[in-house]
């Protein structure tokens, strides 16, 4: 008689309910994603990111414990009232930071996406696994979830931990626990946008992998996708604004041109002249232009160009969840009320050109906002979250349509 | 009662691919036969609650059909017909997978898929991708993914198309091991009515989404009253000519004469005329209905 009989043996155990079943699928999806050492490696680069974050985080806590060292490096940098009294400055500085942190890290997700998405459904679809899952007590719904899971596993990785991890460090190189009263809305922010990245390009990623049994067609598209969206966005955004700006500068030089004849003779010979001509030109140029920025500045509240970008459309939302326009505000203000005031003392050692460009500028009327509407996309939110939830409304009927239930006629 | 069905009824547009149907199938070993296009998939997917029935009712090891599809899932081993996969993974990943899909605990899982591995005979190649098994062992690779849970039911959709007959004896033998030595029913769906003979204790024959013969195998196969096989010590060839005589109708198969009698006669004709012959009758024995016979007298019935 046999010690150990290895024919069918009865399984005596109890099976778990369905609620999380689709945790199986995440888990094992995670599971084999981590074996290829690209997806390894590029977690990896997805903390270059986390320690720039960690390190500004970092030299503002220093900063604001007034440490010797951290003082003589932005003594040079940073306004006075700011070295004064950093605490002011703090929530402004954490959103600034955490803003160029998620323009970072979007760009890295977007590149995770690309390495682990489009295989997540196409090869399912190539190997014919659809009947294995779908005969077992699992829903559609479980299968979508579960393969939603493990982007949501990876973007998790990416961007929320990191900033989860910014944000610890961040509290502990401040040595005071207050700042957490101050700053945790920017902790709910990071999770609450590493949700919609993976809820909105996870089910777009999975949508694209279920239309085609080959993944680097789904990959392809992927890139296409965000290539194009981006570079069409940018390039129509910029056409806009120098479409603007040159007509402000049009304008202005036709009109000096007219009342302002060039000096006689050549550059050498009427030397003092010329300078002075080119100086009165530069001015209107820059006065010109300075308009320009105010139109643009105008306008730009209803510019919808930026939103084919798709991942433009993404930063929109973190710059709402994070209120980074009010931080550049801040910021702004700072910096633009000690540029008026050192401006004339400044000008004192610039040559005549330089002189004549700052002239300009402090030409300009004073505006906080200038960085914010620089920086900061300043069309509507909601026109992004309704582009987005149209996106994955999308998604969702692509994937209805493709990954069917076995209730079909073959 | 393995499964019950009352009245089903199943359209997709204007095909009806299960009309009606009133099945009942008994614990152990059932065989689903029927043409192409018989509704034997339909009636599959329907006990697996994978669609939505128009109208009927229906039990699962005692779980309503309609109301109760993932308890009916839990519960039930399904081997699908066509190859499919979990993609890129050895085929102990595989079978773990398929047991923590199902709801086990992923160590009970692995350890389950190293036994139920073992039993299949793929023991030496549970470490191997499965892109890399060969058609008979991806067959045993299903099968042994649907058993993991150790399912109360087995239902294999013609699990032995497409393999060589070394690979389809191993599946028959798999599956006449669990079924009468392990104790697991199965729903056996097969083109290949010897599979089904050598495997099932029970058939259902289905035609354009109709029953059309159910009931135990041997039963079905009936012993014909007046249609015997004759193996005669010697001169088989003339007591076959004088049984033609008689009005008897004779087939030659070597020594063997299968004699089918006139109307109103009996086997007693058989030893009369072997007497008056002289010669001795080494082997008399009933014919019986193939399974194949069974299969299209049921279709002819229903033609």
């Amino acid at each position: 008689m046999p010690i150990f009989d290895q024919g069918y043996q009865h399984w005596e155990g109890t099976l778990s309910g369905h609620l999380w079943r689709w945790w199986t699928i995440t888990r094992h999806g995670v599971r084999a994603q981590l074996r290829n050492r690209f997806v390894r490696l590029f977690l990896l680069v997805a903390y270059v990111p986390a320690i720039a974050l960690i390190a500004v985080l970092a030299v503002w806590g220093l900063l604001e414990q007034q440490a010797e060292s951290v003082l003589t490096l932005l003594r040079r940098v940073l306004p006075a009232e700011m070295i004064a009294q950093p605490q002011d400055f703090r929530l402004a500085v954490w959103t600034i930071a955490y803003s160029f942190f998620f323009k970072a890290e979007l760009f890295i997700s977007m590149l995770m996406l690309l390495l682990i998405g489009p295989n997540l459904i196409s090869r399912d679809l190539r190997f014919n696994a659809l009947p294995l899952y779908f005969s077992r007590s699992l829903r559609r719904f479980d299968y979508l979830v579960g393969k939603l899971g493990v982007i949501g596993w990876f973007v998790a990785a990416v961007v929320i931990m990191p900033a989860v991890l910014a944000y610890v460090l961040g509290v502990g190189f401040s040595f005071q626990l207050s700042i957490i009263e101050q700053t945790y809305p920017l902790l709910g922010a990071s999770l609450l946008y590493g949700l919609i990245i993976a809820v909105s390009a996870g089910t777009f990623m999975l949508a694209l992998s279920s239309l085609s049994r080959r993944s680097i067609y789904v990959g392809l598209t992927w890139m296409g996708f965000w290539i194009v969206t981006t570079t069409v966005a940018g390039l129509l955004t910029v056409i806009h604004r120098e479409t603007i700006f040159s007509q402000y500068r049009n304008e202005a030089m036709a009109e000096w041109r007219k009342g302002n004849r060039p000096p006689e003779g050549n550059f050498q010979k009427n030397r003092a002249e010329w300078e002075k001509y080119h100086q009165a030109q530069f001015q209107v140029f820059s006065r010109a232009q300075a308009r320009g920025e105010a139109a643009w500045a105008e306008v730009a509240d209803r510019d919808w160009r930026p939103t084919i970008s798709y991942t433009a459309n993404l930063d929109r939302l973190a710059d709402l969840l994070l209120g980074t326009d009010s931080a550049w505000v801040t910021i702004g203000r700072e910096v633009d009320r000690p540029r008026r005031l050192a401006g004339p003392m400044m000008a004192l050692g610039m040559n005549p050109r330089e002189r004549a460009q700052m002239a300009a500028l402090l030409a300009q009327p004073t505006s906080e906002r200038r960085l914010a509407n620089q920086i900061v996309a300043q069309y509507p939110w909601y026109w992004s979250a309704g582009i987005l939830a149209g996106l994955l409304v999308f998604s969702l009927c692509v994937l209805t349509f493709r990954i069917q239930s076995l209730d079909r006629l073959k | 009662m393995l499964f019950r069905l009352e009245n089903v009824t199943k359209t997709y547009g204007a095909i009806t691919a299960l009309c009606h149907l009133s099945v009942d199938a008994p614990p152990g070993a059932t065989g689903l036969l029927g043409p192409n296009g018989a509704g034997k998939t339909t009636l599959i997917r329907t006990l697996l609650g994978l669609i939505r029935i128009d109208s009927g009712s229906g039990e699962v090891l005692g779980l309503d059909i309609r109301k109760r599809q993932l308890d009916i899932r839990q519960a039930v081993g399904f081997v699908p017909e066509d190859e499919c996969l979990f993609p890129a993974v050895p085929g102990v990943q595989f079978v773990s997978y398929a047991g923590e899909l199902c709801g086990m605990a992923a160590a009970d899982a692995m350890q389950r898929a190293h036994e139920v591995l073992n039993y299949v005979g793929l023991g030496e190649a549970r470490y191997r991708p499965v892109e890399s098994y060969s058609t008979g062992m991806k067959q045993r690779l299903k099968l042994a993914s649907a058993i993991v849970h150790d399912p109360r039911l087995l239902i294999l959709d013609e699990p032995t198309n497409g393999m060589d007959p070394a690979g389809r004896q191993e599946i028959l033998e798999l599956a006449r091991d669990l079924a009468h030595n392990k104790g697991m029913s199965l729903l056996f769906s097969s083109h290949l009515l010897p599979d089904v003979e050598s495997v099932c204790d029970h058939v259902l024959v289905l035609g354009r989404g109709e029953l059309l013969a159910a009931g135990k195998i041997h039963e079905l196969k009936q012993a014909h009253a007046r249609a015997f096989d004759v193996r005669l010590k010697v001169d088989s060839e003339r007591f076959a000519r004088r049984l033609d005589e008689g009005g008897c109708q004779t087939e030659m198969h070597d020594d063997l004469v299968r004699v089918r009698l006139p109307e109103g006669r009996s086997q007693t004709m058989l030893w009369e005329l072997a007497q008056s012959m002289a010669v001795q009758i080494r082997y008399l024995r009933p014919q019986r209905s193939t399974l194949e016979e069974v299969f299209l007298n049921a279709l002819e019935e229903k033609g």
